[in-house]
């Protein structure tokens, strides 16, 4: 009989899994990836398409309960302020993602030593550094050298440009003498290898391609089901779905989940067994647990000059991290960043205007448009979150994906600190814009429709005790199952994560390309 | 009495003069009306898949008709547009056909243009801005 059976099998195929992938390709393993949703031509999810607004609302909505399509999974919210976002396809998040890719600070990696709160992580930023500059050039990160909120940052691309309303703002931290940097972003700026200028850096243009070239297979339109092991407690493969919804196993010697910080919890608790009852590499009980979620608030500066504030990637403008760290004296511990975004388009602009009452149709209809159309600037403030055991993922048996696997249900609330720094940002973000001459300000947080950001419930440590994984990726519990996504982060930062669950997904499948004993049976 | 129903001439007819008396065309802010930028037979099909929506309209086009005997067709959606109880049913398909329109978004990127090509600015403004940045001390802590 023909042995199928791969070296490594990857599940997943969005930002982590798309570095793992890339990374261990050129090892010489016969690697296999599947992914749940489909390979989409990338001019579909172009933002710049005349109708993107309109397919924002349906078929790319953030929110999976809206988008309803067959590789979604049913997620319940009900019970937490903020609303899971994500896409699942080739490329998985990064589809929809702003390409807004700071780093953590050094002080996220030691949040327990530095001001005593969350948990250290098992290694520190000089650690990450190398591969969080590999994943700059792979991502064709852009921004500025020498921001005195980071370590030194070298070989960026060209920054994004500021735009009228990131000028105007800049200028309002600068007379409060405030901190700001143009964005570090995955925005092709300068035209590189054939791809159009000005073009995201999704996985599926950046890693795959040239995973694939390498010689990985892969799979989509393949949802893993359930994670197996043999009569060792070892793993051996995965149940997974085709394409034509029929079960089907494939071997593997290494399984690495790359699932999101949602995803990777809800396929290890439905891989529950008589050895894991309580589901795959759970014998500490934290799977699902911890999770993480940026609680997220919005300043919008309204503004009498057309600034063409809509001009621009949506999330990448600039930010402001000087209150990123521990303010001594304030009611909270750690710190957020003020992300700067730029405006809604003309669709959204208009349903927002109609929602607060501020355009009607009629006559009037056009000049009140005009009154709200790039003439606002628009602050998020996105909160570091800290991990709390209460905050989880658990599955949802009476809620099922289109193969039959239980959805999930979210248990999330916002945490004193996390309300308290969320007031605090709010006051700093409208001092902002009172500084700038806003004519008129409106904020308010959570955003329920935030919840993009999902870390935390497989965190990593040292202890097998505390943690589901070891500094290296692996499971406690299995040795030849590695988790390399942000389900394993112990603390939140107060940045997008993207950039450092891929640096950590790099160091973790260089680790086993160095130290492959340590992994294989 | 027999109910009166509406042919697909007729609904265009009304729908024209309803959608662009709550979007007009606009000379000073040079944006077309809606009726110039939305195709009525499309916008009218995607509206009456909704059979909440498709009785909803029935019953104000009859209503309003009856009220007044002698009215025109167009005179009809302008007085349904003003009386705004078709409002939040059609907002949403409303706003969503105009915004997607390529002729909108051509006046808008045009107005765009105009009105940014006066606001040049170039990259050694950025440079002066963050002169304030650079000088400043570090942010983040040494570990």
């Amino acid at each position: 009989m023909k042995n199928n059976n791969v070296d490594i099998l990857i599940i997943g195929a969005g930002a982590a899994g798309a570095a793992a992938a890339w990374n261990l390709s050129q090892s010489g393993y016969k690697i296999i990836c599947l992914e749940q949703g489909p390979s989409l031509n990338y001019k579909s999810y172009s933002f710049s398409q005349t109708n993107w607004e309109l397919l924002k609302q349906k078929k790319f909505n953030i929110n999976p309960n809206i988008r309803k399509s067959k590789s979604d999974y049913p997620i319940d919210n009900s019970k937490s302020p903020i609303s899971i976002a994500n896409f699942n396809a080739v490329g998985g998040s990064t589809i929809l993602y702003s390409g807004h890719v700071p780093r953590f600070h050094p002080s996220d990696f030691k949040t327990k030593t530095v001001d005593n709160v969350g948990d250290d992580w098992p290694f520190e930023y000089k650690d990450l550094e190398p591969f969080y500059k590999l994943n700059d050039k792979i991502m064709n990160v852009a921004g500025l050298v020498g921001d005195p909120a980071y370590p030194p940052i070298s070989n960026l691309k060209p920054p994004v440009p500021l735009g009228l309303s990131g000028k105007k703002i800049a200028q309002g931290f600068n007379k409060l003498g405030w901190h700001w940097w143009p964005s570090y972003s995955a925005i092709s700026t300068k035209r590189y290898k054939g791809k159009k200028k000005n073009s995201r850096s999704t996985v599926d243009k950046t890693y795959w391609p040239l995973a694939i070239s390498n010689g990985v297979k892969l799979r989509a339109n393949c949802r893993v089901k359930k994670i197996t092991l043999n009569s060792l407690g070892n793993v051996n493969g995965v149940i997974y779905t085709n394409p034509n919804n029929k079960e089907k196993f494939q071997g593997a010697s290494l399984v690495i989940v790359a699932c999101s910080g949602i995803g990777t919890p809800r396929l290890l608790l439905n891989s529950a067994n008589k050895l894991f009852p309580k589901g795959l590499a759970n014998s500490s009980g934290l799977v699902g647990k911890n999770l993480m979620l940026h609680p997220l608030g919005l300043v919008e500066g309204k503004f009498d000059k057309f600034l063409g504030s809509f001009i621009g990637p949506e999330g990448c403008c600039l930010a402001s991290q000087e209150f990123y760290e521990t303010i001594k004296d304030a009611k909270h511990k750690r710190g957020y960043t003020m992300q700067v975004l730029r405006s809604s388009g003309p669709l959204e602009t208009a349903f927002s205007a109609r929602k607060f009452k501020n355009l009607s149709f009629g006559k009037d209809f056009h000049k009140q448009f005009s009154q709200n159309y790039g003439k606002t600037i628009p602050v998020a403030i996105i909160c570091e979150d800290l991990p709390e055991k209460h905050n989880s993922v658990e599955l949802d048996h009476n809620k099922k994906d289109s193969s039959g696997m239980p959805g999930v249900k979210i248990n999330y609330k916002l945490s004193e600190n996390s309300k308290k720094m969320l007031v605090h940002g709010l006051s700093k973000a409208k001092e902002v814009m009172k500084k700038i001459g806003a004519k008129s300000i409106m904020s308010f947080g959570p955003v329920r429709h935030t919840g993009w950001h999902l870390m935390g419930t497989t965190k990593m440590g040292n202890s097998r005790k505390e943690s589901v994984v070891n500094e290296f990726g692996q499971t406690h519990d299995i040795k030849n199952l590695v988790i390399v996504d942000s389900s394993i982060f112990v603390t939140s930062g107060g940045v997008n994560p993207v950039s450092t669950l891929q640096a950590v997904a790099l160091k973790i499948t260089s680790e086993i390309k160095n130290s492959p004993n340590r992994y294989f049976i | 009495m027999k109910k009166k129903k509406f042919n697909i001439i007729e609904m265009n007819k009304i729908f024209k003069s309803l959608i662009n008396t709550m979007i007009p065309e606009s000379k000073i802010e040079l944006m077309p009306s809606a009726s110039r930028a939305i195709k009525i037979s499309i916008f009218l099909k995607n509206i009456l898949k909704s059979n909440k929506l498709k009785k909803k309209i029935n019953k104000v086009l009859i209503t309003t008709l009856k009220n007044n005997k002698k009215i025109n067709y167009s005179s009809l959606g302008i007085k349904i547009a003003e009386s705004k109880i078709m409002e939040k049913d059609l907002e949403k398909y409303l706003l969503e056909s105009y915004f997607s329109s390529k002729l909108v978004q051509k006046q808008l990127l045009k107005k765009t243009n105009k009105i940014l090509s006066s606001k040049k600015t170039n990259n050694k403004d950025n440079l002066s801005l963050l002169k304030l940045v650079k000088k400043s001390r570090l942010r983040y802590k040494h570990i």
